[in-house]
């Protein structure tokens, strides 16, 4: 491909790009203009004798829109001050009685709303949702070690607060909770391990640990995007375990335990034997089809 | 006039994709759908997929379970009953009692219902304002939650209307430290349940009349506190030993910001053998208080 092409190529998709910037910022300037000039209309001609909780209302609703008004939407960080405006706006109803929310005033303010600044509001909300959703299938779901989880690590994982995600950060990208989403997983599990004592022998263990699921990074705009980095793309997951269990070794069963580091599917152990105080390398997977591979390897 | 969406979303059960065709015939016969788009919300898969990844059903978790009162189950219904509403219980117990996997589940819905309003080519194709959603059992629990977060994150309610059929929203947790319940999700650390139903019925009043409607069957174990009489013995029995409707006060509450949203309606029997009958989403949607509500939204 010549030189020309290349650069009629960029060209384009540079134009369209702005297009889609400059849309979008438009469309921030623009709603916010069209919702404060309905709401000017609307505080211009309230009767005599309006409720004073609905002037303070909608004189709240008009103050709300000032620090965002002119702003762009591709300002990074403009989420967060969306998120804010949001929440200032669905709180200054808690200040009405619930016989003023039916009012003509509060219905007229409310649908400008919906009809000039919600929709937008909510696309930039479901393009985190989306990136949200994606950590989460990451960590639980997709990864090789997803596959042997069980109800009490998803219990755990919920809960705990190292583990848990915090909706409330949704719209922050930065470490360490990503899009609120702990990188952090706690596992409780049996996993099958070859302890290497006179070549492969059989062992159980009973597992707990902390692993890390590497997530891209995350850019501070709307809508957001990710940027995969080698670890999100290679490593996906590592951590490190303790162990106790049973390991067949000199034609019987002996107690083992031990440390060991995962990476991704498989943990490498140190794992002891204390009745013949000698020590040993194991290694375990969260995916059975490749425990099979390591010891018919050795085997 | 602009058409108008109507997403339906299904409960519990093996729904099929195509659930939302008798649901649509059901309207028909009551509504002029000319100008109307029906669309089933089918989240079947994602329930599946986490259930497949947790497994809660069976084991000691369904032994503990069962010991925490819910023998009355086995004991009084058919085993079809029985595994039907066990199955509910245990869904309803993955979804609230697994934190991050509600929110991988909401997330995923929220971004469904955004693809139903949208054409192939991604273009919208229904404002939030032109779209009704109609949740029938535990899809009446997820649409509140899934309305309620787009509000908190975008300072209003977008959606024309919601009607909520067999609602186990009102559900209360015995212990919300270790299981938050449909409410507890729904709000900022530290609401209480009283406000977060505040908060919602005073969202839904600002947009207009008649938009909220939580329409339950006095009968229906899932969103009633229905004592059935044991056939021979007499006995009156609470076959869920949870609180599954909204109190007094919270019934109060949702009437008094946003009138008439909390409708009881009588259909099958206090028997436990109508278990199945008396939550039916075809029986619900011939109900006065529904044809009513959605006439007014089809408006």
């Amino acid at each position: 491909m010549t030189m020309k092409p290349i650069l009629l190529r960029y060209s384009l998709v540079v134009f369209l790009a702005l297009q889609v910037v400059i849309g979008r910022a438009a469309d921030l300037k623009s709603s916010l203009a069209a919702y404060k000039g309905e709401v000017d209309q609307i505080v211009a001609s309230l009767a005599a004798g309006t409720d004073e909780k609905v002037v303070d209302y909608l004189q709240s609703c008009l103050a709300n829109v000032a620090p965002i008004t002119g702003k762009n939407i591709n300002t990074p960080g403009i989420s967060a001050e969306i998120k804010g405006f949001a929440e200032l706006h669905r709180l200054a109803s808690m200040k009405l009685t619930p016989d003023l929310t039916g009012t003509p005033a509060v219905r007229a303010e409310t649908k400008a709303y919906r009809e000039h600044l919600q929709p937008l509001f909510a696309d930039d909300y479901l393009a985190w949702v989306a990136l949200q959703q994606e950590l989460l299938e990451r960590k639980y779901f997709q990864t090789e070690t997803a596959k042997n989880a069980n109800f009490l690590e998803a219990y755990v994982n919920g809960n705990l607060g190292l583990t848990r995600t915090d909706p409330e950060k949704l719209r922050d990208p930065q470490p360490p909770r990503p899009l609120g989403v702990s990188p952090w997983e706690a596992i409780f599990r049996c996993e099958p391990t070859v302890a290497m004592q006179n070549g492969p022998r059989v062992a159980i263990l009973g597992t707990a640990g902390l692993s890390r699921a590497h997530f891209p990074r995350i850019t501070n705009q709307s809508p957001p995007t990710k940027v995969e980095t080698p670890a999100s793309r290679w490593l996906k997951k590592s951590g490190v375990r303790l162990g106790v269990g049973a390991a067949h070794l000199d034609y019987g069963t002996k107690f083992i335990f031990g440390g060991g580091v995962q990476l991704n599917a498989v943990a490498v152990w140190g794992l002891y034997e204390p009745k013949h105080e000698r020590w040993m390398l194991g290694v375990s997977a969260a995916d059975l089809e490749k425990l099979k591979k390591i010891f018919g390897y050795f085997n | 006039m602009s058409k108008k969406l109507l997403i339906l979303a299904h409960g519990i059960g093996d729904a099929p994709k195509d659930f939302y065709k008798p649901w649509q015939d059901a309207i028909a016969k009551n509504h002029d759908l000319s100008d109307v788009v029906v669309k089933g919300l089918w989240w079947e898969d994602v329930l599946q997929k986490v259930a497949d990844q947790y497994p809660v059903i069976s084991g000691p978790f369904a032994d503990l379970i069962k010991m925490g009162g819910f023998d009355g189950m086995d004991r009084w219904l058919n085993g079809a009953q029985a595994k039907e509403f066990k199955d509910y219980i245990m869904d309803v117990l993955v979804y609230v009692g697994l934190p991050d996997m509600w929110l991988y589940i909401q997330n995923e819905c929220a971004l469904r219902l955004a693809a139903l309003r949208k054409d192939a080519s991604g273009k919208e194709e229904f404002k939030r304002s032109d779209t009704i959603l109609v949740g029938h059992s535990l899809g009446a629990a997820m649409l509140p939650q899934l309305v309620w977060r787009e509000c908190v994150e975008t300072g209003a309610i977008g959606y024309r209307g919601l009607l909520l059929l067999a609602s186990p929203l009102g559900f209360e947790s015995p212990y919300p430290k270790l299981c938050k319940d449909f409410l507890g999700r729904m709000g900022h650390p530290g609401d209480d349940r009283m406000s977060v139903l505040t908060g919602f019925a005073r969202a839904w009043n600002m947009v207009g009349d008649d938009c909220l409607r939580f329409i339950n069957n006095e009968n229906d174990i899932v969103c009633s506190d229905v004592k059935y009489e044991i056939p021979d013995t007499g006995e009156l029995l609470d076959l869920i030993p949870l609180r599954q409707s909204f109190d007094p006060a919270e019934s109060f509450v949702l009437n008094a910001e946003h009138k008439g949203s909390l409708q009881w309606v009588s259909f099958g029997a206090p028997d436990p053998r109508k278990v199945a009958e008396n939550h039916d989403a075809l029986t619900y949607l011939k109900q006065k208080p529904f044809n009513d509500a959605l006439s007014e939204l089809l408006k």
